[in-house]
């Protein structure tokens, strides 16, 4: 294999990673505990762009800048995502659910308008450059630097797993499930159930934030348009080709999707003229969008499927709801409907 | 402060309003938030735009303007035609996606997701087709007529308040006066008692979309007409749209219509103070306040 | 005692009905009602009495066996089918429309008749629920826990019904209020209508009723006249979780 053509894997792969990340943040608020993000994209941009202010060397066209440490950075945009989202989940938590999917969704479109447009700190369209890369110092040797950098992501993707497994088999972890399958369950715990279901989401946010900051680093530079609902949309894609609620299917979904995506966007270019390539990068949209449908449709627990950790007793509880007819409101619709 | 903010809010305020109606029935007799209402709005007026366009090359006097407006009887037959494939649109929608997920008793989220991927198709779809170019009905320039009070409007911004306001009303009387509208109400209180009192259920939710879809089609021709047509247009609209479902109070129409009337001057009157490029996040700004303090929005009632 | 022939209101034949397939909770129901008559449906907690009847009306999906209105086969009827075949049937729990007025709740009733029938019927309903036609433009949420029972008998006699089943209408009502509405049955019953009534409240029903079938473990356990059901002191004990002495 040429050196090119290694530097490359690692770069693709060190990308994928990112997208893990988000993923992995995401498998907390959805595969474990049911809460929809509609919003993702913005959660990520606020990482990027903490990280990137805090680490970014000073510049006379825009505040912040203050040349920290980038360790400092992945902190502080991990801490800033949790934050918001911390804020909007407690906005939102006591409502119904869609009312979080909404909300999250005004965050994506606020995040964007602020980095486009409150350019003294944000750059606006142009956006950040110049954030400090890991192992700058070797960047003068290709196939070192993506390998260090993919060994760093390797290991913060690692250590996120195993954290999140831990805690996802702790008494915490297992509330949470409980919580997400069972109505029940939930109105039991009453209060704690929402700050349950709030530190989850947080959590969620934070991951998500520190994926946006790691992302920003490893590319250098960051603008806007990096954070559309089209990223939203596919890290939604990678967990669900993964299988919700597990970890593993969360990162392998992550390098599946990502491959596909960069395949198909490489075969684009080189298959269609330039003219027609937005279009032909519309139509894959439009592939992946019905892909993902289908999934819901056919598999709703994704390729992977969850992991089964679900106790007994919890299944047993379920179960004896739906002899009692307890079910969710969308069911009697979809029964008035088919009866 | 310039008095026009009224006038342009009031407009803008209309077309969300139009939208905002659609997802709020959509919202309290399906029962979830359809993040594809946006794309029935883009649809509406790109479908629009290809019959209009079609019959204006067929017969070329089609494309005269009527009377002070800017288009020509091209545009209000194009609308009628858009008005049924959106609705055509909604149905096949839900015939393959929404529909089975309910007859599979999906919960809330999955639906909410459901629609979250088929606006990405939806909406790259347009982008395929007519790429992400913007367009324009009529070329026409229009001249803003004095209102009295510094407030100026133009014969087409005035016709679509008109037609919003129409809209509204009838949408109000089918509501509250007719046997398709107490069907409705029933089903969004409690579907499986419509069913006993002989209510086909099946029947509520094919008009639920055929209206909410049409009237957000028209929506989209009169965004079209006063902006201009883009793949993104219906995407720009969204959080205003359930902005206004919200604060409205979900499951009332004249809540919809005036929760939009209000999410809109607020825009205007947000482009006038703080500039043109913070409008969308005005939205965000409402949403929050309701959340905050009225969840329940304007007219609806506490859960 | 099957009542055979065109008689039948109602009749089931092996019914087996539940939520899932592998677990049903109605397992092999024969039953069968005149018309005319009124039925009481007994047992004790999660005999599968209120599942029964859900079935019948097209609310819980029925496995094998067939469900029939005189001579129409019902079985696999959606449920606004059934009720232009005459079906009348008033859930336990949230069975009238709270956010809607009364009219409108007698109104969306009345909707599947003829056009010229609909205000004749809803003004003969209201005549006998004088509580109802008093205030018509009222939310119907705002109503006292026996009007609302009341409310909900209306809306299912609007459409005509040849056969009214009831899930436990006496359930979180006062004692006054069950005779109130018992009484109401009764007269109804006598006016031509076919009942079927599932209850937990023994004495009061055996009290109207013609006749009644005990379920236990989702079969019919006994079957026979109110009256004599009424009597026997096992079957009240065993069965109904009564003591001897009370269901005297």
């Amino acid at each position: 294999m040429s050196v090119e053509l290694l530097a490359y894997v690692a770069f693709f792969l060190t990308m994928a990673l990112t997208y893990a990340i988000m993923c992995l943040g995401l498998n907390v608020q959805w595969g474990q505990t049911g809460l929809f993000n509609v919003g993702v994209a913005g959660f990520v941009a606020i990482g990027a762009y903490a990280s990137a202010l805090l680490t970014s060397p000073d510049d006379p066209n825009r505040l912040g800048g203050a040349d920290l440490p980038i360790a400092v950075g992945w902190i502080g945009g991990a801490l800033s995502a949790g934050f918001v989202s911390f804020l909007i989940g407690a906005l939102t938590m006591r409502l119904r659910a869609d009312y979080l999917a909404i909300a999250t969704f005004g965050v994506a479109v606020t995040v964007q308008l602020t980095a486009l447009n409150l350019e003294p700190l944000t750059g606006g369209p142009f956006g950040i450059g110049f954030i400090p890369r890991p192992f700058a110092a070797w960047a003068g040797d290709p196939l070192l630097f993506s390998l260090c950098n993919l060994a760093l992501l390797a290991v913060v993707v690692a250590a996120l797993y195993l954290a999140l497994e831990k805690l996802l088999r702790s008494p915490w972890g297992r509330l949470l499930r409980a919580i997400r399958e069972d109505e029940l369950a939930a109105r039991t715990l009453g209060k704690n159930a929402t700050a349950f279901r709030l530190q989850a989401f947080a959590i969620g946010g934070g991951i998500m934030g520190l994926a946006g900051a790691a992302q920003a680093h490893f590319i250098g530079f960051i603008a806007p348009e990096n954070y559309t609902p089209m990223l939203t949309f596919q890290v939604w894609a990678m967990l669900i080709v993964g299988g919700s609620g597990n970890n593993r299917g969360a990162i392998l979904g992550a390098v599946l999707v990502w491959g596909i995506w960069a395949a198909s966007a490489g075969l684009i270019s080189a298959v269609f003229p330039p003219a027609e390539q937005a279009r032909a990068a519309s139509l894959q949209i439009v592939t992946i969008g019905v892909a993902l449908c289908a999934i819901l449709l056919l598999r709703p627990r994704g390729i992977l499927g969850e992991a089964r950790v679900i106790s007994r007793h919890v299944e047993g509880l379920q179960e004896d709801e739906r002899r009692m007819g307890v079910d969710d409101i969308n069911g009697a619709v979809g029964r008035a409907e088919n009866t | 402060m310039n008095p026009q903010f009224i006038i342009d809010g009031l407009v803008a305020g209309s077309m969300i309003g139009l939208g905002a109606i659609g997802v709020t029935l959509t919202y309290s007799i399906l029962r979830f938030a359809n993040f594809a209402h946006g794309e029935f709005i883009s649809w509406g007026a790109y479908l629009a735009l290809t019959v209009a366009g079609a019959l204006g090359a067929l017969a070329g006097s089609l494309l005269e303007p009527i009377g002070p407006f800017s288009f020509g009887w091209a545009l209000p037959v194009g609308t009628a035609a858009a008005l049924v494939l959106t609705g055509g649109l909604a149905l096949v929608v839900d015939r393959l996606l929404f529909g089975r997920l309910r007859a599979e008793r999906s919960s809330v989220i999955i639906m909410v997701m459901a629609s979250f991927g088929a606006a990405l198709t939806l909406r790259s779809l347009l982008e395929f087709i007519f790429t992400s170019k913007p367009v324009y009905y009529t070329k026409a320039l229009q001249i803003a007529l004095p209102l009295g009070g510094g407030i100026r409007a133009t014969p087409d911004q005035l016709l679509s308040l008109a037609v919003a306001a129409t809209l509204v009303l009838a949408v109000h009387v089918l509501l509250t006066r007719t046997a398709m509208g107490r069907a409705m109400r029933a089903v969004s209180e409690n579907p499986e008692l419509a069913g006993l009192a002989g209510v086909e259920v099946r029947r509520v939710i094919r008009a639920v979309w055929l209206l909410g879809a049409g009237l957000a089609a028209i929506a989209g021709v009169t965004a079209g007409l006063l902006v201009q047509i883009r793949p993104q247009m219906g995407l720009d609209l969204l959080l205003p749209l359930f902005a206004a479902a919200i604060l409205g109070g979900i499951g009332s129409v004249p809540g919809a219509m005036l929760a939009g009337l209000i999410v809109g001057l607020a825009e205007a009157v947000a482009v006038q103070a703080i500039g043109a490029e913070w409008r969308a996040a005005i939205a965000f700004a409402i949403l929050v306040l309701v959340l905050l303090f009225r969840p329940q929005g304007l007219f609806g009632r506490a859960e | 005692m099957m009542a055979a022939g065109p008689a039948a209101a109602l009749s089931t034949r092996a019914l087996v009905a539940g939520y899932e397939r592998d677990l049903p909770i109605v397992r092999g129901i024969d039953f069968s009602v005149s018309s005319g008559e009124l039925v009481v449906v007994l047992g004790p907690n999660g005999a599968g009495k209120s599942t029964f009847v859900k079935a019948i009306a097209g609310l819980v999906p029925v496995f094998s066996g067939t469900a029939s209105l005189g001579d129409v086969e019902i079985t696999h009827e959606p449920v606004h089918r059934r009720v232009r075949h005459g079906l009348g049937f008033v859930p336990q729990t949230e069975n009238i429309f709270a956010s809607l007025s009364i009219d409108d709740n007698l109104q969306l009733a009345a909707d599947i008749l003829p056009k010229p029938d609909r205000q004749p019927r809803i003004a003969e309903v209201k005549d006998r629920f004088p509580d109802l036609a008093a205030r018509p433009s009222r939310r119907a949420g705002q109503l006292s826990g026996g009007q609302r029972q009341m409310l909900a008998v209306a809306r299912a006699l609007i459409a005509q019904p040849s056969l009214l089943v009831l899930d436990e209408p006496s359930a979180g009502l006062s004692p006054k209020i069950v005779a109130d509405v018992f009484r109401q049955l009764k007269t109804i019953n006598q006016s031509g209508v076919t009942i079927v009534l599932v209850e937990q409240n023994v004495k009061a029903a055996l009290g109207i009723a013609d006749r009644a079938y005990i379920l236990v473990e989702g079969r019919v356990n006994h079957e026979g006249q109110a009256a004599r059901l009424a009597d026997d002191p096992m079957v009240a004990e065993l069965y109904l979780g009564v003591r001897a002495t009370e269901a005297s």
